[in-house]
């Protein structure tokens, strides 16, 4: 504590001890003073009320304390006054540093009051009855109590706090004055009251009053309900990407801390608090592949990604109370130099709050975590935001914000980089480069992803180029009607259609629980309602959680050559071609080729019967009502009871493979490699370049040095795709997950040929046809899994909540296969390095099926 | 382009449509209110007005309580400054040392006066609000003054403020009134006249609350007696602190109560307006599952239309009714957090243990926000069959979301019968009968 607060503290007591001592103990009534003190005590405890959220509270012992005022001596006012300051209970924040300040405060503010009522000739015996000749001296007492407690706790405020004097006065009075006053006319009116007919007449002067604070009281709690929701449901948005987790919350703090360096007006920053927290809630509507893609985006998928402030506002468009707030959030990625998104706003056409939501977000993106990058220091950030300002941020905004930086430090929160602990394993320069893949990405954004877009060290020349072409068509649909921004946008964008829903999951759980037949016959009745699939509408196209089949279609529009590559592959070619083909990222077509190599090699032996191959248009934007097949999928999804064991391969096979997929490597890193990008940042260039030289085996070996449970990162789709397809794969979770989730989503689980016809077989023979519901099967009996009907259902299977975590970190895979597949984790799109899932597809380990003990799996997998 | 318009708010409930306030307000309260105040101007017209002067302060603080009347989530509304100052009004009987002699019309007409002033404002501006508050206060102001100068001091006590015998006394002796009236027993009468008002406001209320909800009358009571215990003791408070400060304070008494209790409604008033952002913050957020591609459009909003207004047929309190549509707005949020989209958003086809999985995901995230009442319940129960017996918000919002899965947005009225069938063939076992029942009704109008 400096000394000059502690100075002031001193002096404070000083002068309340003083004023206290003074107490002409002969000529004071004594029943009257203990009275008040009681009556103070009473009141402070039962009515003392929090107004808004900024830790200032109120109480109804006001006005005793000012009838005090009236009625007694100083030092007595000063006693009751003491007495008045007794915390009871203690309130969390309580130390005696406050306690002290508070005490002296209390006893002095009565005591100038009643001194000042006595000069003015109040103190009168029978005075109350004479009106209104008491006025002058009661408010005279009023006004000086009111000023010499805003006078003690601004001087505390500017002493010990960054806040200034004049400010804290100013805050002071403007709060106070209305309780003061009130409670200075209710305690007028009692004690007329008492004078004119009996004390009994008195107490009612509490109840107005009493209602005033508990509306106030009501008011704050609702205001911090309010921002706890706001924020509570901001962190489930975050969910979905580990990186920017508790981003929302810090912009919303760094904006703040601008808005007072500012001097925003309270309410302006309440909302410039809300904007900060809501900023970035339209990435919900942007799928979560970007979200959690690193190998870089296509310009398809940097449209999508730009569209974020749009399905913000669609979200936020119908809060009337949040115009700025509206703003803050459609324009936060708008530059200066007008080559944001999604107008291409420029200079002052900026809304205030976007420019300062802007800068914060850049602040926090830099000063955290990335999965590229370790988290920058606070004065790296601080040079690259004055770097960017003029162009990208507003010159005085950084300027404030740097101010504001010093003052957090000042005050003792200094903003501390976000260091995360990121959310996959390790890795060394080998995974890195499985991961990123071998090949280089001709129509990416190198190292571009969703978790950047913030990032001011991820330059946006990066894409310039791209940038007028899309500027032109892709702003246009704005979010003027409503919902309509989202269809029109993807619409216009080939292949973000969602072809098939994922239907496996749910009805997999089916025979788990509970099931009387009611669960089928409401699907049945959903599924036979005339109306369009939900698949059809626009709000299906955000397909947040839509995973392998939104991928894979997008892959065959914008790459032709990787689904060429694929269908090859899955005709003729031996698998690794075909997966050598691919760029790393396209997890998509890698997994497409993999659907293929299952079709075309694993269908004969595993399954007795021919795939039923359909049409491959229904594997492109389809409309569903025209697919019976996709529905026919809902109903009869892959039941557990009806899984096909997976023939494990033969070794031999798969040396062999292995030999003809290390050939292959080096072939292909001979030949020409296209166009990386402009890339202008090495730091970039090292993360984004392929690292050619990682054989497949290489990068397989390195990887399954992680023998992680992809379960255990909170990703049970992952896991369960990945337990699902092979047994083997679960030893390297980051490069077999996605093509070992399609084999899973293809082939062996399905109860209906149909089903895995329709997604293979269309592949395999594009040519047949046959996409026609499929034969209705009854549910298994005799499978330890399925339920047996129960004459009381609601009791029947319904495990505990301790239970069912329990079973899930006993056995992942089973609470996978319960909970059913989810959209892809970070780790599991980035992992699209070609080559290690298919040698996880032929790896060892007996594909006994399911698989019962993943973590004895686990061990095997990686020890072989 | 401009995005940064903010749009026009879409009115959510049906009840705040764009009619006039006269459309919406009862026209029996509306009809009797107006023959009462005509009754007393006419009353007046004929037997004059007594100190105009105090009938004019009063009348003035009247209006400017209802000018800033504030309307409270949930319809409905407080003033308690006109209210308390017109209460005030009818029951004073003295000022400054003086009688007060108005008789019960002029203080009838007062109040009509300040009334109508005071609605002058928000009929200019065409607030789609309902007349019936203003015409309950009325009303409860005039039977008030009505028993208590009428029958009361007239009858009971046999003076007559308004008598001139009296005035003459009361100019002999200044302590004549005060002997007379401010017994003990006169100031619990004045209460009680009071309390009665307040009462019998309540009763109109709860009255009215039941024809317009179809809610049971008891409902309807209790939500009254909770709304009334705070605000209207507030009222009856200040009302006897003005008569009986009067004696002394003349007629400062009003501005200076005026203050604390407009310091009352300006709390209200900031209390109104956050609950009002957050109900709609969490209405716009309920979206979020939709701009994610989880659910359909407009499920969340139908969903909790259905339920408020089968919960409010049930009974369900304000308090009850609140959180169940919180609850039935967020009832899907748990979509977000389970990764991996149920199809089409719809959880009635699924498994019971997959709702269940997917409720308790959404009932995790709604009590990390903290204050939104027992919706994290509401929500973790909603898919329990009626036989697991859950509380009977839940059982609403599992009857309203299944129809609405099956119903779709804009059932036709085959589908909405093809809805109904289904949920009814889940009678008595997944779904409680009074709900369905209930939902039935709703669906037939």
């Amino acid at each position: 504590m400096p000394f000059s607060v502690r100075c002031y503290i001193f002096g404070l007591v000083a002068v309340a001890l003083a004023a206290i001592a003074t107490l002409p103990l002969s000529r004071t009534q004594l029943p009257l003073l203990l009275a008040l003190c009681a009556l103070v005590l009473v009141a402070e405890r039962l009515s003392r009320v929090q107004i808004g959220t900024s830790g200032w509270t109120m109480s109804v012992s006001l006005v005793v304390t000012l009838i005090t005022v009236l009625v007694l001596a100083p030092p007595a006012a000063a006693i009751v006054g003491l007495a008045s300051s007794v915390p009871w209970p203690r309130p969390p924040s309580w130390t005696w540093t406050k306690q002290i300040v508070n005490s002296a405060m209390l006893s002095l503010v009565p005591a100038s009051g009643a001194a000042v009522c006595h000069l003015a000739g109040g103190h009168a015996p029978g005075h109350f009855l004479s009106f209104p000749e008491f006025l002058w001296p009661s408010a005279a007492a009023v006004t000086t109590s009111l000023v010499v407690n805003g006078l003690i706790i601004a001087g505390y405020s500017g002493l010990a706090t960054h806040i200034r004097f004049v400010d804290a006065l100013r805050g002071d009075l403007k709060r106070a004055t209305m309780p003061y006053y009130s409670s200075g006319v209710l305690a007028l009116i009692f004690l007329s009251l008492w004078d004119d007919i009996g004390w009994y007449t008195a107490p009612l002067v509490v109840v107005p009053m009493y209602i005033a604070h508990w509306s106030l009281s009501q008011y704050a709690k609702e205001g911090a309900a309010h921002e706890g929701t706001i924020a509570a449901l901001v962190q489930a948005v975050e969910i979905k990407d580990s990186y920017t987790r508790g981003h929302s919350e810090r912009v919303a703090r760094g904006a703040e801390m601008l808005a007072e360096q500012l001097k925003m007006p309270q309410d302006r920053l309440v909302m410039l608090r809300f904007a900060g927290l809501l900023h970035d809630i339209g990435k919900l509507g942007v799928p979560t592949r970007l979200l959690t893609s690193t190998g870089g985006l296509t310009e398809e998928e940097f449209k999508l990604m730009c569209m974020h402030p749009n399905h913000g506002v669609a979200v936020l468009r119908d809060i009337r109370f949040l115009t700025e707030v509206y703003e803050g959030v459609l324009y936060h990625h708008e530059r200066l130099d007008g080559r944001g998104y999604p107008t291409g706003k420029s200079g002052d056409e900026i809304p205030e709050f976007a420019r300062i939501i802007g800068v914060a977000d850049a602040f926090d993106a830099m000063t955290s975590t990335r999965s590229y990058r370790a988290a920058r220091s606070v004065e790296q950030a601080v040079a690259e935001l004055r770097r960017g300002a003029g162009t990208q941020f507003d010159p005085a905004l950084v300027q404030a914000f740097e101010a504001a930086l010093q003052l957090a430090e000042r005050s003792g929160q200094p903003w501390l980089p976000t260091e995360l602990v990121p959310a996959e394993p390790p890795q060394d320069e080998a995974t890195a480069a499985a991961a990123s893949g071998p090949w280089p990405l001709p129509k990416r954004v190198p190292g571009f992803s969703f978790a950047d877009h913030d990032d001011p060290f991820v330059p946006v020349e990066w894409f310039s180029d791209w940038y007028p072409s899309w500027l032109e068509h892709g702003a246009e649909p704005g979010p003027e009607d409503g919902a309509r921004p989202v269809p029109e946008l993807l619409g216009g964008i080939p292949g973000q259609r969602v072809t098939e829903p994922e239907p496996e999951q749910e009805a997999g759980a089916v025979s788990a629980d509970f099931d009387d037949g009611w669960s089928e016959r409401m699907h049945s009745a959903v599924v036979r309602e005339a109306g369009p699939e939900p698949d059809e509408g626009w709000a299906w196209d955000g397909g947040a959680e839509l995973g392998g089949e939104t991928e894979l279609v997008v892959a065959e529009r914008s790459e032709p050559e990787a689904a060429e590559g694929a269908e090859a592959a899955g005709a003729e070619l031996p698998p690794a071609e075909s997966v050598l083909h691919q760029s790393d990222a396209d997890a998509d077509a890698d997994a497409d080729a993999e659907a293929a190599v299952v079709g075309a090699e694993v269908a004969p032996d595993a399954e007795p019967e021919p795939e039923p191959p359909v049409d491959p248009s229904s594997r492109i934007p389809v409309e569903p009502e025209n697919d019976p097949g996709s529905r026919v999928m809902v109903e009869f999804g892959a039941e557990p009871d009806l899984q096909i064991p997976v023939e494990p391969q033969p070794v031999a096979d798969r040396s062999a493979f292995l030999q003809h997929l290390a050939d292959l490597a080096a072939a292909f890193g001979s030949q020409p490699e296209p166009d990386p990008g402009p890339d202008s940042d090495s730091e970039h260039e090292a993360e984004s370049e392929p690292a050619k030289a990682a054989e497949p085996q290489r990068a397989s070996g390195a990887s399954a040095r992680w023998p992680v449970d992809p379960g255990l990162r909170g990703d049970p789709r992952g896991s369960m795709r990945v337990r699902a397809a092979t047994p083997a794969a679960e030893s390297d979770p980051r490069g077999s997950a996605e093509p070992a989730a399609d084999f899973d989503l293809r082939k062996p689980v399905a109860p209906c040929p149909d089903m895995s016809g329709s997604v293979a077989g269309s592949v395999v023979e594009p040519t047949a046809e046959g996409d026609g519901p499929g034969p209705v099967h009854p549910p298994k009996t005799g499978d330890p899994e399925a339920w047996t009907p129960s004459p009381e259902p609601w009791t029947v299977p319904e495990p505990s909540a301790e239970a069912s975590k329990a079973a899930e970190a006993a056995d992942p895979a089973e609470a996978e296969s319960r909970t059913g597949s989810a959209a892809g984790p970070s780790w599991f799109l980035r992992g699209a390095g070609g080559s290690s899932p298919t040698l996880h597809f032929f790896g060892t380990g007996d594909a006994a099926w399911p698989p019962r003990d993943p973590d004895a799996k686990d061990s095997e997998g990686s020890s072989a | 382009m401009n995005h940064a318009k903010p749009p026009s708010h879409r009115a959510f409930e049906s009840d705040s449509d764009a009619q006039t306030a006269w459309a919406q307000s009862n026209p029996l309260l509306l009809v009797l209110a107006s023959f009462v105040a005509f009754a007393a101007v006419v009353s007046c017209a004929v037997h004059g007005f007594s100190q105009p002067g105090y009938a004019l302060a009063f009348g003035a603080i009247i209006a400017a309580g209802e000018a800033f009347r504030v309307r409270l989530p949930g319809g409905r509304e407080a003033a308690p400054l006109g209210a308390a100052t017109g209460l005030a009004y009818a029951v004073l009987t003295e000022i400054g040392h003086q009688p007060a002699l108005h008789n019960a019309p002029q203080a009838v007409a007062v109040a009509a006066f300040g009334f109508l002033v005071g609605s002058v404002p928000h009929l200019a501006v065409r607030r789609p609000t309902t007349l019936d508050y203003t015409v309950r206060r009325f009303l409860m102001v005039a039977l008030t003054a009505w028993l208590f100068r009428m029958f009361y001091l007239r009858w009971v006590l046999g003076t007559r403020p308004d008598d001139p015998v009296l005035a003459k006394a009361v100019s002999v002796d200044q302590e004549y009134l005060t002997h007379h009236l401010q017994s003990l027993a006169v100031g619990g009468a004045t209460a009680g006249f009071l309390l009665l008002a307040i009462v019998s406001d309540g009763v109109v209320g709860s009255i009215l609350q039941a024809g317009q909800h179809r809610r049971p009358i008891l409902a309807a009571a209790r939500d009254e007696l909770t709304f009334t215990t705070r605000v209207g003791l507030a009222v009856v408070a200040t009302a006897l602190l003005v008569t009986l400060a009067s004696r002394t304070m003349s007629i400062w008494v009003l501005p200076a109560l005026c203050l604390p209790l407009a310091f009352t409604q300006l709390a209200l008033r900031r209390f109104a307006r956050i609950k009002e952002v957050h109900l709609e913050t969490i209405r716009a957020l309920s979206r979020i599952t939709e701009v994610a591609g989880l659910t359909q459009p407009g499920h969340a909003r139908r969903v909790a239309r259905t339920c408020l207004r089968i919960g409010r047929e049930l009974g369900l309190s304000e308090a009850q009714l609140l959180d169940l549509e919180y609850a039935s707005l967020m009832h899907d949020i748990g979509q977000l957090s389970v990764a991996e989209p149920v199809h089409g958003g719809r959880t009635a086809p699924l498994s019971l243990l997959r709702q269940r999985e997917l409720a308790r995901a959404g009932a995790e995230v709604i009590r990390r926000a903290g204050a939104l009442g027992n919706a994290a319940e509401i929500v973790e129960h909603h898919p329990d069959p009626f036989g697991a017996a859950g509380p009977l918000p839940s059982r609403i919002l599992r009857v309203a979301n299944d129809y609405d899965d099956l119903a779709g947005a804009t059932p036709e009225a085959a589908e909405r019968t093809e809805a109904l069938r289904h949920i009814r063939l889940g009678l008595a076992v997944h779904y409680d009968p009074a709900v369905v029942e209930s939902l039935s009704r709703m669906v037939g109008e």
